[in-house]
């Protein structure tokens, strides 16, 4: 064991990282190399080239999880640009694939900064736009059939080769390059921000990350990638239409492949296009390609995966128990990231938590809200409210249900602009601020409802807390660990956050809101669906948090509970708020009695 | 500027004449779009094959009309009825089969019918595109120098007067009434008794049956062919996005509006860029409006 793992240790770690995609890659080179039919060799070229496809796609679709319906866009416009730069300028496809990737990546970038602001179905509606204007425009501008100027005197300067063995060499070679970027992008941080934009924007930015830009890297690099492909892919064809450089068929081939494979699975698209593909090609050889039969198939493909395999065929041959499969799986996770080792209980036990340093109690104002308010149409959630949040203070803010609570605390966490007013965090106007600042400025909160990263694992999950702004990977390991020991969840730490209680969800949330230390912790109903045992711990470990100096809000319906633990107590009702002050002061309010017992009864009587 | 100068040099008959061709095809269009946003409104579902559904329709007209001698407008009900149950179909087989509220494997499902479709008519049919000539089909009507296609006009009609059946069967029937409640807020609605399932299957049903009505209307001035799917699918979204998608009324206007601006349009601009024009509105209006241009709350 031990000598296997010095002769292991021998090899760079370069090759041991990346085994599967260099032994394939081989392999790929051995066969494409004894391919010296002109079919077989174009149909290795062509599985090469959707697998990249399928790849870049990947990126976007699949590990930033924004269904893209517009990749064509990109791989046509790599392939039209250089396309047009030889026909005008003779200028050669090598030189003319950087400035038709530059305009492919600028392309995204344009339309990627406003659409990735939509969501779910929209960002896919509006992707589907894309492509299909490109194609009218090319059209338009009387590029129905482009052809490529022919340079038989120097193919290899031109890419002009009949020999598609060529076109397959390329094609592997950017596969194999773009399966080590995403090998290296899942032992990165890169890993942990699209996974927390794919599984939950909200949570996301919540634990600070700027969860649009995350989504604009992707989406421009995918569209980079795409167009790389493209230009070569332009060149093997010889002669381009719109069609098939923008047709919707190109994107559809792009979710084809991934979706078979598995979506945001580094293999997936491969293992998908190695189905997909020559099954499509034989058909068309068949029939034809106008003839549809190849379209016709690749619909029930779609069908049969989401109603049968949503999560891909790798995921569902992972299912299946045969031992060398098994192997086989390992070898192409290979790289990836592992089980989290958890450190030894000793060494960092000893460790508490220590938050920001701790101050004299009651000294400068930590949060300011002014006369914030919040309409919905006709509906004032929120009326002029205002609140100055001490340092240090422990302040719960009661209400019936429907009082604004939610709402309050969305304005002050920035998931929600007010309507009007303003707020101010340690004298800077914040009125404005997205989500992600106001978290990366010390101020973090949990959801009434629990928002875990479900697929990830508890430690995971912590660990994103405190990924945007941790030194190094070292300092992480340990926060994580102290935050989880903080809430007595480290036991749990290598089990999925799916399979928690509901109750250690929430804890899990608030140790995810504690490991990047904040100076303001704001917990919406934190208490709810807790047993008393459980309440008692979570109040435990807020005084834990507050002696160790953060400032903690918090909103609950239960008065009588908040009373007990809290310093201060607001009280809000038909969003206006009706009383402030400690506990003892507030529960004796007339108004405040009103609104919790009177006027429901009064309304009643009526 | 330009578009303003442009319209200025033509006269008014040439604009009066795109104007009433625009609302011609609006009307044509509403259906499709109110049986789009209905799925959407309901379901939470972008339906991909709606305009396969119309081709369905058309082929089916098609086919009835010459094997039986019979006029399309006759078709209209059995046509329309028999692509709802396809439409039933789609959504008991596949729709219901995952997650509700798992919007991509929905739309991805929606997206493998609409290829199916299409390319099932391809491999069967071939690409020839087959139109049914009726005595209409080349007359007109001509109210003040204009010239008013029979066929259009009759197609926009029917289409009005189901408009009308539908919005009768959203406001008076329970079954309506029923969706209207689910598109509001379907736990509520599952609260209250109603069959969430049931209603999601018959919106999606309605919703498909009214794109086949369209198609029979539409086939005695447009040909049927495999890929007429492809030139109406944007415009359909287009509508729906203008109205505020799962509005009915909102779809319906925006149906008008499409018309309006395809035809003005096409005064103006060559064929392609007219498009190119309605694509770039449908961009900019689900960046800018995504809740549509008229402000209605999302409702069916």
């Amino acid at each position: 064991m031990a000598a296997r793992r010095a002769a292991l240790r021998a090899i760079p770690s370069f090759v041991r990282d990346n085994a599967a995609p260099l032994a394939l890659y081989g392999l790929f080179l051995l066969i494409v190399s004894q391919l010296s039919d002109y079919y077989l060799s174009r149909l290795a070229a062509l599985v090469a080239f959707w697998a990249g496809i399928g790849m870049s796609w990947n990126l976007i679709g699949g590990y930033a999880g924004q269904l893209s319906l517009g990749h064509a866009a990109f791989v046509g416009l790599g392939g039209y640009v250089a396309l047009i730069l030889q026909q005008k300028f003779g200028i050669p496809p090598w030189i003319g694939l950087f400035p038709s990737t530059a305009v492919a990546a600028l392309a995204a970038l344009a339309v990627g900064v406003p659409t990735l602001c939509l969501s779910g179905i929209y960002f896919a509606l509006a992707t589907l736009a894309y492509p299909l204007i490109l194609q009218l425009l090319f059209t338009y501008w009387g590029y129905q059939e482009a052809l490529i100027p022919a340079h038989p005197e120097s193919p290899f300067l031109y890419m002009q080769w009949r020999d598609n063995r060529w076109y397959a060499l390329i094609f592997g070679t950017i596969v194999v390059l773009c399966w080590i970027g995403t090998l290296k992008l899942e032992r990165s941080r890169w890993r942990y921000l699209l996974t927390a934009v794919r599984e939950d924007e909200a949570a996301a930015s919540a634990v600070g990350i700027n969860t649009w830009l995350v989504k604009l890297w992707a989406f421009v690099a995918s569209a980079a990638i795409a167009a790389v492909l493209g230009v070569v892919y332009a060149q093997m064809l010889f002669v381009v239409t719109p069609d098939t450089m923008f047709g919707i068929g190109v994107s559809v081939q792009a979710l084809v492949v991934t979706l078979v494979g598995g979506i945001g699975n580094p293999v997936g698209p491969l293992f998908g296009t190695f189905i997909t593909v020559p099954m499509a090609q034989a058909l068309d050889a068949q029939f034809g390609s106008i003839s549809g039969a190849a379209q016709l198939v690749y619909g029930i493909v779609l069908i049969v995966v989401i109603l049968l395999i949503p999560r891909g065929l790798i995921e569902a041959l992972k299912g299946v128990d045969a031992p060398w499969l098994k192997q086989l799986g390992h070898f192409f996770a290979s790289g990836a990231d592992g089980e989290i080792v958890l450190p030894m209980a000793s060494v960092t036990a000893t460790r508490s938590a220590p938050a920001a340093a701790a101050a004299p109690a009651g000294s400068g104002v930590l949060l300011r809200a002014e006369n914030l308010s919040k309409r919905y149409g006709g509906v004032v959630a929120l009326k002029s409210f205002s609140l100055a949040v001490r340092e240090h203070e422990f302040i719960g803010i009661v209400g019936p249900n429907g009082a604004g609570k939610t709402t309050l605390f969305d304005l002050l966490t920035g998931f929600q602009r007010p309507t009007a007013g303003r707020l101010w965090l340690r004298g800077d106007d914040v009125i404005g601020w997205p989500s992600y600042q106001l978290s990366r400025a010390g101020m973090r909160r949990t959801f009434q409802i629990p928002r875990p990263f479900g697929r990830l694992t508890v430690y995971e999950n912590v660990k994103l807390g405190a990924i945007i702004d941790a030194a190094d990977e070292e300092a992480l390991r340990e926060a994580v660990w102290t935050s989880l020991q903080a809430v007595a969840l480290a036991q749990f730490a290598n089990r999925t956050a799916d399979t928690l209680a509901p109750s250690r969800i929430r804890l899990m949330e608030v140790a995810r809101a504690l490991v990047a230390r904040p100076n303001l912790l704001l917990l919406d109903e934190p208490l709810a669906g807790l047993d008393p045992s459980e309440v008692n711990e979570l109040i435990e470990i807020l005084h834990r948090q507050l002696a160790a100096g953060v400032t903690i809000v918090l909103v609950d319906h239960a008065i009588s509970t908040v009373a007990k633990i809290v310093q201060r107590m607001v009280v809000i009702d038909n969003g206006v708020l009706i009383g402030d002050g400690t506990p003892d002061e507030v529960t004796c309010m007339p108004q405040v009695i009103e609104a919790y017992l009177g006027s429901k009864w009064d309304h009643a009587r009526r | 500027m330009a578009v303003v100068t442009g319209l200025l040099r033509m006269s008014l008959t040439t604009i009066l004449q795109a104007i009433a061709g625009g609302l011609l095809l609006g009307g044509v269009y509403a259906l499709l779009a109110a049986g789009l946003t209905l799925i959407f409104g309901v379901m939470r579902v972008i339906n991909f094959a709606q305009a396969e559904f119309m081709m369905l329709g058309m082929f089916a007209a098609y086919f009835l009309a010459t094997a039986l001698n019979l006029d399309p407008l006759l078709l209209t009900l059995p046509v329309g009825v028999g692509v709802g149950l396809v439409g039933l179909g789609v959504a008991l087989g596949l729709l219901e089969r995952v997650p509700r509220g798992d919007q991509n494997a929905q739309l991805i499902l929606t997206l493998g019918v609409s290829l199916i479709l299409q390319n099932l008519a391809l491999v069967a049919l071939g690409p020839t595109p087959r139109v049914v000539v009726r005595s209409y089909t080349n007359a007109y009507w001509s109210p003040a120098g204009l010239f008013i296609n029979h066929a259009r006009l009759y197609a926009c009609v029917a289409s009005l007067l189901i408009m009308g059946v539908l919005y009768l069967f959203l406001t008076r029937t329970w079954t309506g009434r029923a969706m209207r409640a689910t598109a509001d807020d379907p736990v509520s609605a599952g609260g209250v008794g109603i069959n969430v399932r049931r209603t999601h299957v018959i919106a999606f049903m309605v919703g498909s049956g009214l794109a086949g009505l369209a198609g029979t209307l539409m086939v005695t001035f447009i040909a049927a062919a495999p890929s007429i799917g492809n030139d109406f699918i944007v415009i359909i979204f287009l509508a729906v996005v203008l109205g505020g998608l799962g509005s009915v009324v909102g779809a319906t206007l925006g149906a008008f509006l499409v018309g309006l601006v395809q035809s003005l349009s096409g005064l103006l601009l060559p064929l392609q860029l007219q498009n190119v024009t309605l694509f770039i509105v449908f961009v900019a209006i689900l960046l800018v409006r995504p809740q549509g241009l008229f402000g209605f709350r999302q409702r069916v």
